[in-house]
Order: C-alpha cells, then structure tokens, then sequence
C-alpha cells in the first residue's frame, strides 16, 4: 500500500506540471486551431526567467519571500515571448495552409532552444533589445502626443510613421554613438545622451517629416516629433543604465549544461515523512500551484469579460467578431494566459529537479500536449484531467509493468503509447470537446 | 553556368517601349569595362588569401568570377541596343542587367570586407578592387535607368533540337564545372563568395528569361534533361583525383536527399506532415546493422545484403503501417504529433533495447560499431579502384550506388505524381472531404503514401548503417526529422529539383562553413520561420503549390492556368 500511495504521490506531482503546460496548448488550439509547438520552450525560457530574477536581485539568499517575485520574473520573460511570438510568427500566417504554422513552430522551437544555449552567458544580446525597444517607446510616446494622427489605420504607410520613427531612430543613434565612446555610467554622459538625442532625434524626425511630406496622408507636428525623441532617448539610457548596473554585474552561468536552480527556503529542503511515503516540499508546491491556478482559472473563464471574450471566440471567431469582440486581442490573451501558468511549471520544475537547462522544453512539451489531447484538446478543464492522468500512468507504469518494459527507462515510451492509443480510439479527449476537423 | 545560348534566329523587330535616360547604356559600357579592367589589376596586397589576388594582369580565381559576371552584362547591355537587338525582343534584358548590377557590387563589397578582414583592415585592399566595385556600382545605376520592354512570349521561341539538347548539355556541363570548382576552395571567404556567384548568376538568367527558355526546351527534351543531370553527377567523384574530404560531404548529402525525397512523397504529395520520419530511416538503418558482420550484431544470421535491403525496408514499411493504419483516421494536426510520438518511441526503444531494460537488440546508447564495408556480388565497397588514371577511393563506391539509389527514389516520386495516385494524393491535400465525396480512397492512398515513404527511408537506411560504419539512437532524434522537413520546405514541397536543392544546401553549408557551427541551428529555426512567413513555397516551386499558398492571388490563377494550357497544347 505505501509503494501505491508513494507513486499516487509521485504522479500526481507529476501530472501537476503536466497540467500546468497544458492548459496552454488546450486555450490556443481552442480559438486559433492551432498547435503551439513552441510552448514547451515558453515553459523553459520561465524557468530560465525565474532563474534570472534569482540572480540578478538575491544572489546567495534563500528567504521563501523571493519566491513570489521570481514567478512574477519568469512570468515576464515567457509571457514576453509568447506574445512576442504570435505577434512576429503566428499572426501572418493565421489564414495559410495549417502545414504552415507547424513548420513556423518547430522553427520557433529550435530557435530558443539554440538561443537560450548560446546566449544566456553573453548578456550583450539585451543592450540590443533595449535599443529596439527604445524605439517603441518613442514611437508610441509620439503617437500619443500626436492626437490628430491615426497612425493605426489600415491606410498609414511607412512614410506617416516616418516621422516618429526617425525621431526615435535619431535619438537612439546618438546613444549608440555615445556609449560606443564611453560606456560608463556618469553624469556627463548620461546627460550628453539624453540631451543630444533628443536634439538630433527631433532634428533627424522633422527632416524625415519635410522629406517624406510629399507621400504622407497625415502631418505631424513638432511637439509629437520632439516627444518621440525625448522618450525614447530616456529609454535608451535607462536601458544602458539597467544594462551596466545591474545585467553586467552578474557572472551568468553557461546554460550549455545545467544550471543549478536556487534553493528556498520551505518549498525546497529535507522531504517530509507521512507514513512510509516520502513527499518532496516542492512536490507539494506543484500541487498547491495547480489547485491555486484551476480556480483562478476558472473564475477567468466564466466571471471575467476576457474569459467570456475567449469562449466566445472559441465557439464561433466570426460571429464573436460581429458581436465586438477584438479578436485579436483575444488570441494575444490566450497565448498570454498559457505563458502564465508555463511560467508556474517552469518554476516548479527547477525546485524539484534542482537544476534546470535549455532542452528541458521538448520532451516536457510534448508530455504537456499528450496530456491535453487526452483530456480533449480546446477543454481547459480537460487538459488539467488529463495532465493528472497521464502522470498518475506513467508513474504506475514505472511501479507495476512487470517484466524488463517495466521501471523508469520505459516510463516515456508509454506516455506516448497512450497518446496514439486516445488519438486512435477516443480523439475527443477523456472529457470530450468539439473536435475541429482542419484536414 | 556561364553559357547564354538563346534564341537569335527568329526575332523580329523589337516592340517599342518608354525609351530610357540616353546616357544609361554608355555608362553600363563603361561599367563593364572598369570591372574588368579592376578585375587585371591586382586587388590585395596581401597574396596569402583568397587564392591569391595580389598580382596584375593575372586575375585569380575570383577575380575570373567578376570578369565573368562583367562580360554577361556586357552581352545583355549588347542584346539592349548593339548587334544583339534581336536577342533582346526575347530577353528582359533589363532585369537581368540590374540583377547582374547589383549583384556584382555585393560581391565586391563582399570581396573588399573580405580582404580586409582576412589580414588586417582596409589598407590591404589594392586599387584594381575598388575599380571593380565602381564599375560594378555604374552597370547597376545604368540597369535602374534602362527602360522595361515588351518582350515575346518565349515559348514561341523554337530552335533547332539540336541545339536545345546542346544547351542542356552545357548547361550541366557548368553546373557541374562549378560545383567541382566550389568544392575545390579551401577557405570560407572564397567559399561564400562563389556561392554568391553561383546566386547571383542563377538569379540574373532567371530574371532575363533564359532560364524559362530553358525550362520551355527541357519540357521538350525531358529525358535528355534527366539524362545529362546524371551523367554530371556521375561525373562528378572524376573531378575530385581521389580526394575523400568532398566525396564523403557528396555521399551523406545524397542519403540526406534520398531521405528527403521519400519524405517529399509523403509530405509533399499526400500532404501528411510526419514529424518522425527519420525512425524509419533507423530502422532500416538498425536492421541492416543487427544483421551485419559486425562483432558487435546481435542476430546471427547474416544474408546477402540484397536480402537485408528488403528486409530492412520491408521493417520500416511494417513500421509505417503500423503506425499509419490507426493514426490516418485522426485529422492532420494529429498525424503530426503522433509521428513525432512514434518517433520518440523509436529512439527510446533503441535506447533501452540494450539487455539490461529488454532483450538486447541494439546495444542500448552504444549501439552497433564496426559495422562491415559492403559486399555485393563479391565487390567490396571498401577498395580502391583507378580508372582512366583517377583513383577513385572508398566513398566514391558508396557514391556510385547512392546515385543508383537516388535515381530509384526520383523515379519512384516521378511515376507515382503523374500517375492515378499522385492525383488522388493530390486531390487528397487540397480537400479531403471533396476527394472522399469523388471516389478517391481516401485511407488506401494515405497509407499508401505512409508505406512507400517509409520503405524508401528504409532502404537509404540500410546503405547508411554501412557507410558510416555505425549506428547509435542519437543519430535518429527529432531534430534530424526536422532538418528533413526544412529541406523539403526550403526547396518546395512536391518538387524534384527543389528537395534535391533543399537537401544539398542543408548538409553542404555547414560542412562547408564550419565557422558558423555553433549558430547552426539557430540560423536553421531563424531560416524556417522566415521561409514560412516570405515564400512558404520554397525556392523552387511547383506552381499548384504556389497557389495553394497564395490563394487571394487572381493573376498567379491565370497564369497557373494558361501555363498548363499551353503544356497541354505542347503535347
């Protein structure tokens, strides 16, 4: 009874992370029909961002209160990325052929895969992002200042943007210039960066503005053109100041192999004894997570406007389209919400492995998706059923399969088993959901 | 690739057109001239890099790669206006030239950042450089002023067999001239700069039109096109006198091919994506290993290898049936996943069959060394042969019987596309339900499509077990699968040339560019997202694919349409 009980333990541990993935394969293929390959990696680019926060912020310590702002870091880093995601890969593509966005995902996958890999240890790549990023903030600091301008309208062109692009543009070559003669952190500089890009940014904006007048649908004046610039050299230079202080501080390690994960204190730490079954504290933080996150989840699903929004959408995208629902917005909420409880896995997931590394993604994902085609794929409850499933099976298989196919070494290729076995025999799911049929 | 045999005979006067800027030809003249006047000069100082570029009036070899791009430039600037004119009512002589233009000047600037990266800075970059790069920079500001024209149709244009069949001809001729050439550079530098050669060269005949002509005289001459690609690629292992370093990259390219090719069957025909393809390449791999003479094999009964072919193949048919018959019935997005389950319950097995998990099959993450060379018929793949005063070494055997393989396999893709089945694959991919309501058996031809692919992995298999000499799971994981399917993206889904093109680029570039190694994979995901988002329909591309892809697209449907009019009329 103690072996039964101690892999009920395990499973349901187990089944817990499985849930947590699978919720967000479950919310996307729902409104979009589509199968995120590439969620396993938002899975693991969340243990990497807690792992990140760890060291950026409490390096050393192990007080059970960073707990919290680590899953709120590794809740930015893959919610950041799946948005980033469906924006720049999924969205396009959203009426081509379905081979299509599948091919974009493997593509995705591989990609943050080698990217994590290669670059975790070499933090420069993120000075580059703030600078793109500064340029967005000008951009969207102009379009706010500049009230007349519609520049969302499916009639701008680039040449109506030119001018705040060029202003942010401007500015942010002024930073680059500046920091490529002296990248330390002074007042002399800091100020030089800030002032002159926002002189040149406005120069170089209104310039653009006068080149491109003959095209442009819309003018813009100058106080935008000024904004855009200013901002987004403040950005640039908060960015760099980030960057030095904080990110260049920190002696990344290689994620080429593991990498250890933080201890904490309660959640990780001697096992607790009840009976003759042995339960690791993170085991019970997986459990507590995943009860927390169902019940939230569920009062997101039905007691929220964005919830209805999303059934509304999975139901029927054309119609909830002529009711007023944005419905992109809704797929951007969809991605998000998997985003947030990968995150939650990706955290559990170190505390209980204690080390955590780039290729953790692939096979966990495609457990996770197992686990949602079993409980019915577009059924949010059906994916946390299913999750707690197929852990309890491979955990009893691991116990009770006699003979050599038995014990851990095997336990994967009957996950997979079962997945070919419900795909085959019972494609709705354990729980049933509306089988969309894109062939 | 520098032969610009086209239609003169027949043209007559040109259709007028917006006439240009008159200074726009003169300047492309002298353009012309200053690149090859630059390319006799010396263009480094340094004469330790690039084959060296250091002496005048002797050009080097990529000084030769300019001087050749100049004078295709020259003879489309003579086909604008000049003794050529006749040429140029059939010719886009125009976009060619702006091609050519803006291609030679990449390659120069590409040539100068190479010179000065390769020893130290600008200061090693020689005047004859830069003269290029000027006349370079003049023939493509002269193409931009050049008007656009009407041209005739050119499938009207009709020559004398005779010589269709000799463009072909030498046209495989450079193909294969090239190939052997760009093989043959040691360096990276001199490497990528022939590949842009190559791009740009391919890229500006295509614009010109020539390559259509092309494609309109093979339509005629099929078998002399499929003959003379493979007389190259026969000939191919007689340019390299015995080196092995290119002959072992050309054989695992063309199992790679081979691969994709059954892949294509799949993917490409039927439109079933499988993501686990790459197990029934190991099995037939693993199959022929067990069976092998190997010390390490562990069934001991070791048959002609003809027999373990079959068996090898017959194994992975077995495989996709098995896997096929229960899984064709769930929608496609399904499939995906369960091939790709079906091939991680394949490395795994693998893994574990090692006698300590399961009976002992496979030798666990060992798996089986020292696999044998091959013997057929007494002949031993592993001898050195000299014909015609060339020695011809190990890989150059297992070059000769892949090619044989590969020649299967295209015949196999090709009989089957335009047969009754192909259709039905067809008709399949594009509406299943529709195909279903029209008679088509629908789960016989899935099925179908599954066995075939996975037999023709199987048989690429067992020659790949005994020409790496080992087989072990981690040469059979899911990234492998999908490099097969990017080269089937690449290059364009359901064609031949495309796959073969795709597969090549995958496997030669980083066995060629080793520096790159380490972003490899990288630039791979990189490359899959971006080819999905700008040209899903692959480099090359069959064109009822290109409108699958393209749908909104009303004039590419005309075209599509009037292009398979005129094939029908042709016949």
């Amino acid at each position: 009874v103690d072996q039964f009980l101690q892999q009920l333990v395990n499973g349901l541990t187990l089944g817990s992370l499985y849930a947590l993935i699978a919720v967000g394969y479950t919310v996307v293929y729902g409104i979009v029909q589509l199968i995120n390959f590439a969620h396993g990696e938002v899975f693991m680019i969340g243990a990497f961002g807690a792992l990140t926060t760890y060291l950026l912020f409490f390096d050393g310590h192990s007080s059970v209160w960073i707990l919290p702002i680590m899953i709120v870091g590794a809740m930015i880093a893959s919610v950041s990325t799946a948005v980033a995601m469906e924006r720049v890969a999924y969205r396009p593509l959203r009426n081509a052929p379905r081979l299509a966005p599948l091919i974009t995902a493997i593509g995705i996958s591989v990609f943050l895969q080698e990217f994590i890999r290669l670059f975790y240890e070499r933090p420069g790549w993120t000075a580059v992002t703030f600078a793109g990023l500064a340029i967005l903030v000008g951009y969207f600091a102009g379009g706010r200042l500049s009230a007349g301008a519609n520049l969302d309208h499916p009639v701008s062109k680039w040449y109506d943007r030119a001018p705040l692009l060029g202003a942010s543009a401007g500015a942010v070559v002024v930073w680059i210039v500046v920091r490529l003669i002296s990248p330390d952190v002074t007042a002399l500089y800091v100020v030089a960066a800030i002032v002159g890009g926002a002189l040149v940014g406005t120069a170089a904006g209104t310039l653009a503005g006068v080149l491109t007048k003959r095209h442009a649908r819309v003018s813009i004046s100058l106080r935008p053109v000024a904004g855009a610039a200013i901002a987004a050299a403040l950005a640039a230079e908060i960015g760099w100041i980030i960057f030095q202080k904080l990110i260049n501080k920190v002696e990344w390690p290689s994620a080429k192999q593991r990498i250890p994960f933080p201890q904490i204190d309660v959640v990780t730490g001697p096992a607790l004894q009840a009976g003759g079954v042995t339960i690791q504290r993170s085991a019970i933080f997986t459990v507590a997570a995943l009860a927390v996150c169902s019940v939230l989840l569920w009062f997101f699903i039905n007691r929220t406007r964005l919830g209805r929004g999303m059934q509304a959408v999975s139901q029927d995208p054309d119609t909830a389209r002529l009711m007023g629902i944005n419905v992109d917005r809704i797929i951007v909420v969809a991605f998000a919400l998997g985003a947030v409880l990968a995150a939650i896995a990706g955290v559990s997931q170190g505390l209980q492995n204690n080390n955590i590394e780039f290729r953790m993604g692939f096979l966990a994902g495609l457990k996770a998706f197992t686990a949602a085609v079993l409980g019915g794929i577009g059924n949010i409850y059906g994916a946390v059923v299913g999750g707690l499933v197929l852990g309890l099976v491979e955990a009893m298989a691991t116990q009770y399969i006699p003979g050599q196919f038995g014990g851990s070494t095997w336990k994967d290729v009957w996950a997979f088993v079962i997945l070919i076995l419900v795909l085959v025999f019972r494609p709705q799911g354990l729980l049933g959901a509306r089988v969309v049929d894109r062939a | 690739m520098t032969d610009v045999k086209t239609p003169v005979d027949q043209a007559n006067e040109a259709p007028v057109g917006k006439p240009g800027k008159p200074i726009a030809w003169p300047l492309g003249i002298a353009g012309v001239v200053l690149a090859v006047a630059g390319s006799f000069l010396s263009w480094s100082y340094d004469g330790t890099i690039l084959n060296d570029l250091s002496i005048n009036f002797y050009p080097g070899g990529l000084q030769i790669l300019a001087i050749v791009v100049a004078l295709l430039a020259l003879v489309l600037l003579l086909a604008e206006k000049g003794p050529l004119t006749r040429l140029g009512a059939w010719l886009d002589a125009t976009q060619g030239l702006r091609m050519l233009g803006a291609g030679l000047t990449v390659y120069m600037v590409l040539v100068v950042v190479a010179i000065a990266t390769d020893s130290d800075g600008l200061i090693n970059v020689n005047p004859g450089a830069y003269v290029s790069l000027v006349g370079a920079l003049l023939i493509a500001v002269s193409a931009w002023m050049l008007p656009l024209r009407q041209l005739r149709d050119l499938s009207e244009a009709k020559l004398p067999a005779w010589f269709e069949i000799l463009s072909i001809a030498a046209l495989m001729a450079a193909v294969l001239f090239f190939a052997a050439y760009a093989l043959g550079l040691e360096d990276a530098w001199s490497f990528v700069l022939a590949l842009v050669f190559g791009a740009v060269v391919v890229v500006a005949l295509f614009r010109c039109g020539v390559m259509t002509w092309v494609g309109h005289a093979s339509q005629r001459h099929k078998r002399v096109l499929t003959l003379s690609a493979f007389v190259a690629a026969f000939l191919f292992p007689f340019t390299q006198n015995g080196s092995d370093a290119n002959m072992s990259i050309a054989t695992q390219v063309l199992i790679f091919a081979a691969t994709a090719m059954g892949l294509n069957i799949v993917v490409g025909l039927a439109g079933l994506l499988d993501l686990g393809y790459i197990a029934f390449l190991g099995s037939g791999a693993y199959v022929a290993a067990t069976m092998s003479n190997s010390a390490f094999a562990t069934i001991g009964w070791h048959p002609p290898f003809l027999v373990v072919m079959l068996i090898g193949s017959a194994v992975a048919a077995t495989f996709g049936l098995i896997i096929g018959s229960p899984t064709l019935r769930v929608s496609g997005d399904y499939l995906a996943i369960v091939t790709l389950g079906f091939g991680e319950i394949f490395r795994f097995s693998m893994f574990n069959l090692d006698g300590n998990n399961g009976p002992n099959l496979t030798n666990g993450p060992n798996g089986v060394p020292g696999i044998p060379e091959l013997e057929i018929g007494g002949f031993n793949f592993g001898d050195e042969h000299v014909v015609a005063g060339i020695e011809l070494g190990r890989f150059t055997n297992y070059y000769f019987l892949l090619l044989v393989l590969i020649g299967i396999v295209i015949l196999v893709f090709a009989r089957l596309n335009n047969s009754r089945i192909g259709r039905g694959w067809v008709a399949i991919r594009e509406d299943e339900k529709a195909a279903e309501a029209m008679g088509v058996n629908v789960f016989g031809l899935k099925l179908l499509a599954f066995a075939i692919g996975a037999f023709l992995a199987g048989l690429a298999g067992t020659i790949k077990a005994h020409q790496d000499a080992a087989v072990s799971p981690d040469q059979y994981i899911f990234l492998e699968s999908a490099f097969l399917l990017a080269a089937i993206v690449l290059g364009g889904m359901g064609t031949i040339a495309g796959v073969l093109l795709g597969a090549t680029i995958l496997k030669l570039l980083p066995e060629k560019l080793r520096f790159f190694s380490e972003y490899r994979l990288l630039l791979f995901g990189l490359l899959l997202v971006l080819m999905m988002r700008f040209r899903p329909e692959g480099l090359v591309a069959s064109r009822r694919r290109q409108l699958e892809f393209h749908e909104e697209d009303e004039e590419l449907a005309i075209e599509v349409e009037e292009e398979r009019l005129a094939v029908e009329e042709a016949k």
